[in-house]
């Protein structure tokens, strides 16, 4: 017996969950070192007093009567199940906690066991990646308008010069015609006005795009990636699709538009999974190559690969397959890597091998970039 | 003679269009590859019109080529790039002149030494 209690209390000390034992009228006969981290009551102030001061002021409330009706039925609602409920700290706040039950018949009574784990960290863990996701949404959006400005102002400026030259040609040779029509001229000049009128607006959109430069601070690059896999994995939690990023040098440090960065890679690693959806082998990797003035990392799926003609038109705006989304993806980020100084491309075709694309970014020139012992630098 | 470099077909043969109708005879290029060929036959009489974003060598590239020409010609950079991508792509190089596109007549003209080029037409 002797052994045994000296057993019991090892395992009461030593348990990182919260373990908790009342009797059958809710009083705490047990509260163990993990219970007085979590709720920051000392075990005296808890033991002898109703389970419920541990609770919130609802399921305080009715917790006397939860035990009367399974003693009084045997019903079970929450013995034998985990379940997330909200526990009280000594302070007042709410503590999100999963808890388990279990019931024991011993010579002082029926007593429940309660086990608890503590979710604060997987909840904050959860709260950052849903905003990442909605700040990566927001920067998505913004960036996409800012980039459709672009892209439709660089596509038109080329027929739109052609237009103005053969015009202003027109013009010209009109007027060395012998036989003059003043009013042909009339047309021919208005229509050169409105030429430049479009020429004035596609300028205004570029010098809007212009003002917006990216804002470069220095991040964990393995950080970045890992981050960047976990929530394209969020999307793909049921499907046998496996995402590994084999770069874990965690002291490289890299200046760049963190969120810019990450909607690329996101991008990339989501249209890879879109790649190998039935494919055999579902894998897609993350590399990373460190030479002396850029790093380039590499998405690789085991999907078909790319063809040469599809190859050329994937960058181009608004010629995607998808049927969701515009097909302003790969154009997108490749302007906005472009904008980093760096560059988005895909690897030749290779026959029976997936495809790589590799996004390049220019190593800072003031030598903050690489191996640091700064506290490295969090991307939120 | 007037040699234009550019791989968009419409402004190419718009310019070539502008450049006949001024009485200048002109030359085009869809990329600096086949420019560059006729390097050698290129001289100080000449202008040169080159798009900065071509497809293979780019324009600063064939800007390079012909300063190293012992008689170079007169050099006109025409462009549809942002403001922050000419500036990264002229770093550390004297930059031509440049136009931006969409490009107008008098804008251009202006830029180009044509009247060496209109004499020797």
């Amino acid at each position: 017996m002797l052994v045994s209690t000296a057993r019991l209390h090892s395992v009461l000390k030593t348990a990182v969950d919260g373990i908790i034992v009342i009797d059958d009228s809710g009083t705490v006969l047990v509260f163990n070192d993990a219970c007085v981290h979590l709720f920051g009551y000392e075990r005296d102030e808890v033991i002898g007093k109703n389970v419920s001061i541990l609770m919130s002021e609802d399921d305080a409330k009715s917790h006397d009567a939860h035990i009367k009706r399974y003693l009084d039925t045997g019903e079970k609602r929450i013995i034998g199940q985990g379940r997330e409920v909200s526990g009280c700290h000594k302070d007042g706040s709410p503590i999100p906690i999963e808890l388990s039950v279990g019931e024991a018949d011993t010579s002082e009574g029926h007593q429940f066991i309660g086990i608890i784990r503590d979710l604060r960290a997987r909840k904050a863990f959860e709260q950052r990646v849903r905003d990442l996701q909605s700040n990566l949404v927001v920067m998505t959006r913004v960036n996409a308008l800012d980039e459709m400005g672009a892209a439709i102002a660089h596509e038109i400026n080329q027929p739109l010069t052609a237009v103005m030259l053969y015009l202003q040609t027109a013009a010209r040779r009109m007027k060395t015609l012998e036989e003059q029509d003043p009013q042909l001229l009339s047309i021919m000049t208005r229509a050169v006005d409105e030429a430049d009128r479009a020429s004035k607006i596609i300028q205004r959109m570029r010098s809007f795009v212009e003002k917006q430069e990216p804002q470069k601070v220095g991040v964990n690059l393995a950080s970045l990636i890992d981050e960047c896999v976990e929530l394209v994995m969020l999307g793909h939690k049921n499907d046998n699709i496996n995402v590994i990023s084999n770069f874990s040098d965690h002291d490289y440090n890299l200046t760049v538009d963190a969120i810019q960065v990450q909607q690329i890679l996101v991008n990339l690693i989501r249209n890879a999974c879109e790649a190998i959806k039935d494919c055999k082998k579902q894998e897609v990797y993350v590399d990373v190559d460190i030479a002396a003035t850029d790093v380039f990392i590499k998405v690789t799926d085991t999907g078909p690969g790319l063809c040469e003609e599809v190859r050329e038109q994937l960058f181009k705006a608004f010629t995607g397959t998808k049927r969701r989304g515009l097909g302003v993806g790969l154009a997108i980020s490749r302007s906005i890597a472009q904008n980093h100084g760096g560059d988005l491309f895909v690897e030749p075709y290779v026959k029976g091998k997936g495809a790589t694309f590799v996004l390049r970014l220019p190593l800072g020139l003031d030598g903050a970039d690489g191996q640091s012992n700064l506290a490295s630098a969090s991307m939120i | 003679m007037i040699h234009v470099i550019e791989d968009d077909f419409s402004v190419r043969d718009a310019l070539q269009h502008l450049f006949t109708e001024l009485g200048a005879s002109s030359c085009t290029y869809s990329d600096a590859e086949s420019f560059l060929n006729f390097l050698k036959q290129v001289t100080a009489k000449d202008c040169v019109l080159v798009d900065l974003h071509l497809p293979g060598i780019s324009g600063v590239e064939v800007i390079k080529y012909l300063r190293e020409l012992s008689d170079p010609p007169h050099i006109v950079a025409i462009t549809g790039k942002s403001l922050a991508e000419i500036n990264k792509a002229f770093t550390g190089i004297k930059r031509p002149p440049i136009v931006r596109k969409p490009l107008k007549e008098e804008c251009l003209l202006r830029e180009m030494d044509l009247g060496t080029a209109l004499n020797s037409a």
